[in-house]
């Protein structure tokens, strides 16, 4: 059997969102900028961390754009959606996005997170293995 | 006909205006008075009649943003609405409840509707916590009792107001939670009795009371709910069935919530597809007692939902070619052990 050694998880968002504030809170190593484009980012990841700025006048419009691109580009690997930078009582608000995304058809968990805590990074990440995992469980249901 | 109806369900709505210890400049004064002229020309036309009573008649207090009254917390607490009068632009402070001086009339008018709807609300709110106030019920042995998640639904089933419910264990308030359930404070120690099933709720009595101090750090409103459901008993709640399949509506904000992961499994396999109690248990790989009570949690922030037949499942899209299952699962193990997240 082939061991698998590396997963590649993908953080995307706008700019200023946190993606490398979250990754230097996740790594090892210092995080290396470069400029890819989003098909070539995505090919062969299992799975999608977005990231959205939750202060920002264009909070809703940049996750929209960005749905959409991954839906172009990804449309198979689960999603899990971190809004930074909101108040404690924007609870309602978050229900309401996760709400009109679920009208959508996109069943992603939406958490309100800090990109500053690791421990909130890991949940994200916590998030998406655990649904990674739910669905290697439904591959195994159908092998057997 | 319709203008008599209307004109019977018309209430009686009390606005009082505080004027400021403090100096106040020409503008202020002004825009007092203008609002006050507005309510005068309204008269007739807003939902409910508008009357300029005393502040503790008053069901709405104006006063002006620079120059708060001392009196204004303990106004709030007794359910009154602040409206705040602004007379310079204060970007990124301005609260649903504000009037920026100079003002429309048809801004004011919407004003006055929305406090109207909210007063509404906080007495039908209040109408429906009567039967939650008090102390909650005791479960006989063997029993639990659900009074306390009971109340927190009935808080979040009513949106916004500034009242809040203060929950005490005999004389000493342990636990605020504001109307509309959306956050709650309590001092650290309590959280953490909460987040372990260790707080005695069922002990406690709750009623509405003074704001917590200020500075105390707020919390999202979910954690409370979700834990407080989550021990209240390690079977379903009588609304569920072991036999029936569910499905999540959504996901909860767990970014709120922050459960352990063996939670998030439950949740992650309820997003999967429906299930009933013994396989969720089984694909989350815990107990059948903690997945109840998982189930109960989610229920409880009314996300659960029962399959609509034995054959349902949530369509959700096949992992791409992803490595062998088995080889994934010892890759994730890795990366929890190397991250240190929970097994």
């Amino acid at each position: 059997m082939h061991a698998v050694r590396e997963i590649k998880i993908v953080f995307a968002g706008p700019m200023g969102a946190g993606k490398t504030t979250d990754i230097r809170a996740l790594s090892d190593q210092a995080p290396v900028s470069t400029e890819v484009t989003n098909e070539i980012l995505c090919k062969g990841s299992p799975g999608v961390i977005l990231l959205v700025d939750g202060r920002s006048a264009t909070a809703l419009t940049d996750l929209e754009m960005y749905l959409e691109m991954l839906r172009g580009q990804c449309p198979k690997q689960p999603l899990v959606i971190g809004v930074g930078r909101l108040p404690v009582d924007a609870g309602q608000e978050l229900d309401r996005l996760a709400a009109s995304l679920a009208a959508r058809d996109i069943a992603a968990p939406v958490f309100g997170v800090d990109v500053r805590s690791r421990e909130d990074i890991l949940l994200l990440v916590e998030t998406l293995l655990c649904i990674l995992e739910m669905r290697a469980s439904e591959s195994l249901d159908g092998v057997h | 006909m319709e203008t008599t109806l209307y004109a019977s369900r018309r209430r009686d709505r009390r606005i009082a205006f505080v004027k400021s210890p403090a100096p106040q400049d020409a503008k202020v004064a002004h825009a007092m008075q203008l609002l006050t002229s507005m309510l005068w020309a309204f008269k007739g036309t807003t939902r409910s009649a508008w009357e300029i009573a005393s502040p503790e008649e008053a069901d709405v207090i104006v006063f002006h943003a620079d120059a708060p009254d001392g009196r204004l917390p303990e106004w709030q607490a007794s359910g009154k609405l602040a409206l705040e009068i602004a007379t310079a632009p204060q970007p990124g402070a301005i609260g649903s409840r504000t009037l920026v001086y100079p003002f429309r009339a048809a801004r004011a008018f919407a004003l006055l509707e929305q406090l109207d709807a909210e007063l509404e609300s906080a007495a039908a709110l209040n109408y429906a916590m009567s039967s939650h106030t008090g102390e909650f019920k005791r479960p006989a042995p063997g029993e639990e009792s659900w009074s306390f998640v009971d109340a927190l639904r009935t808080l979040r089933a009513y949106s916004g107001g500034e009242r809040w419910w203060v929950v005490y264990r005999e004389a000493e308030p342990v636990l605020w939670v504001k109307s509309g359930g959306v956050v709650y404070l309590a001092d650290p120690a309590v959280v953490e009795s909460l987040r372990q099933g260790t707080l005695q709720l069922h002990e406690m009595r709750m009623q509405s009371g003074a704001p917590p101090a200020n500075g105390a750090q707020l919390r999202g409103g979910s954690e409370l709910i979700w834990f407080a459901a989550y021990y209240t008993s390690n079977r379903l709640a009588v609304a569920l069935s072991d036999s029936a399949r569910y499905r999540i509506a959504r996901w909860p904000n767990f970014g709120a919530i922050r459960p352990p992961v063996a939670q998030i499994r439950v949740v992650a396999a309820l997003s999967a597809r429906a299930v009933d109690l013994g396989e969720v248990a089984s694909l989350a790989r815990i107990p059948v007692t903690d997945a109840a009570r998982t189930l109960n949690a989610l229920s409880a922030l009314g996300l659960l939902l029962p399959a609509e037949s034995d054959t349902e499942s949530v369509v959700t899209a096949r992992a791409p070619a992803t490595p062998t299952v088995n080889a994934l699962g010892a890759l994730l193990r890795n990366i929890r052990r190397h991250l240190g997240l929970g097994a």
